[in-house]
């Protein structure tokens, strides 16, 4: 799920959504220190609707203060949302254009067709 | 395949890099499992320092610098889907992504840290090349973020290059060693030791003219490939196919594979294009580029094991503050 927070389409085309058929549940070990410094770098809002988009019963905050950040459920929701959670086959749609990336086998395919490229 | 409506750069990239790649047999392609120490240490700089989470492999291959760091999140994207399937089976759960180092599909100034390694110099024209390093570079975040670039060297200590622009043969490692017969022509073979199990042939020079009557199929695609390449790198090159050449690219995709010349039998091999960097070519490269890029400049650039190499830094513009 921290892979489609990265990831964006064609021109702007963040955040991308999820459509998924096959999602996979793996248990990672809880690094503290590493969700701390990753959530400078997520985008929530588009986190929280990954979340909504694959169906998981996760409630998390709307906004998030410092003190959020620092308080140790809420990290370990982190955790669990953004490193034990993988699309293994679906696709990412691109808000700006509704093109379709397609996931197999857990790899996301970017590539742009001819058309697309400028 | 059909070729005629993409650009050139693109279909000479698509015959003599993304193909071969294709084509390697897994085993050959997962050899090449050793991680550059100097690379090793620029990933362990990125994890000690504090705030630094983020890493992109841009042409991650096989994955091997992608797990390297526990503590760094790295994600890997290759054009190659057949690379990263292997990725994927090799390490589980790794992030990768099939991608275009041209259009990387990532946000801006997201990245802590940036690797492009072994990759630019696959790119055939100066314009790709810049473009590459753009991208790199427009996923780097602002304060400190920092890219590391290898391209292989001309300057070698084992071999000569005839030119800048090259196609390499490299070997499938289950072979045995190609015996190759050519009137009037020198290979000469060398290994590269440091690097992988790959051993590659390379043509040193293929000027050398023949009196066999009909040319071979390696010979035409060289010669049409020293037509369209020019040696020096500091006009960008154009590519001109012919109608001639342009069937030629056509009727046979896949030139080394389907060669029925019994005189050259290169089944085995595989040509892959690099354009070969000079010293401070690089260095020019990234200064390019970097125009375009707020705050970016080279901090560091070495030598290592057959590579020109660099390091590159984004800082937030100081004209800004």
């Amino acid at each position: 799920m921290l892979t489609s927070n990265i990831l964006k389409g064609v021109a702007k085309g963040f955040p991308l959504k999820i459509n998924f058929t096959k999602v996979e549940n793996a248990s990672v070990d809880y690094n503290r220190d590493f969700i701390i410094r990753v959530m400078q770098r997520i985008e929530y809002d588009a986190l929280r609707g990954a979340v909504t988009d694959l169906g998981l019963h996760e409630s998390l905050p709307e906004t998030i203060s410092d003190s959020t950040q620092q308080n140790e459920e809420f990290l370990k929701k982190m955790h669990k949302v953004l490193l034990e959670y993988e699309v293994e086959e679906g696709e990412l749609v691109c808000p700006e254009t509704g093109r379709k990336f397609p996931i197999s086998k857990g790899i996301p395919n970017m590539l742009l067709q001819e058309t697309e490229v400028s | 395949m059909n070729y005629q409506n993409r650009a050139q750069p693109d279909v000479l990239e698509q015959i003599y890099v993304h193909d071969v790649y294709n084509r390697l047999d897994s085993t050959t392609l997962t050899q090449d499992a050793t991680a550059w120490p100097n690379v090793r240490k620029f990933l362990s700089r990125a994890a000690s320092q504090n705030k630094n989470a983020l890493v992109a492999d841009v042409g991650c291959g096989t994955g091997k610098y992608i797990k390297l760091k526990s503590d760094l999140f790295t994600i890997g994207c290759d054009r190659s889907n057949k690379l990263c399937e292997i990725a994927r089976e090799k390490y589980s759960h790794i992030p990768i992504v099939i991608a275009d180092n041209l259009y990387l599909p990532y946000r801006d100034n997201l990245f802590d840290a940036v690797l492009s390694i072994g990759v630019i110099h696959h790119l055939t024209t100066h314009q790709r090349r810049l473009k590459a390093i753009q991208e790199c570079l427009r996923i780097l975040k602002f304060n400190g973020g920092q890219l590391l670039i290898y391209t292989w060297a001309m300057e070698q200590k084992q071999r000569q290059f005839s030119s800048q622009d090259v196609l390499v043969p490299c070997i499938n490692h289950q072979s045995r060693s190609v015996d190759i017969t050519r009137d009037k022509s020198s290979w000469s073979s060398s290994c590269h030791i440091q690097e992988n199990i790959l051993s590659r042939i390379e043509q040193v020079d293929s000027q050398t003219t023949t009196t066999t009557k009909t040319l071979s199929m390696l010979e035409s695609i060289q010669n049409i490939f020293q037509r369209i390449i020019k040696p020096t790198s500091s006009t960008p090159s154009t590519l001109k196919l012919s109608h001639q050449d342009q069937l030629k690219f056509r009727l046979r995709p896949f030139p080394m594979s389907s060669c029925d010349d019994e005189q050259i039998n290169l089944n085995p091999c595989n040509n892959r294009f690099y354009h070969v960097f000079k010293q401070g070519e690089l260095e020019m490269l990234i200064e390019e580029a970097s125009k375009a890029i707020s705050g970016a400049k080279i901090i560091k650039s070495y030598y290592d094991h057959g590579n020109w190499c660099a390091i590159v830094q984004r800082d937030v513009d100081v004209g800004l503050l």
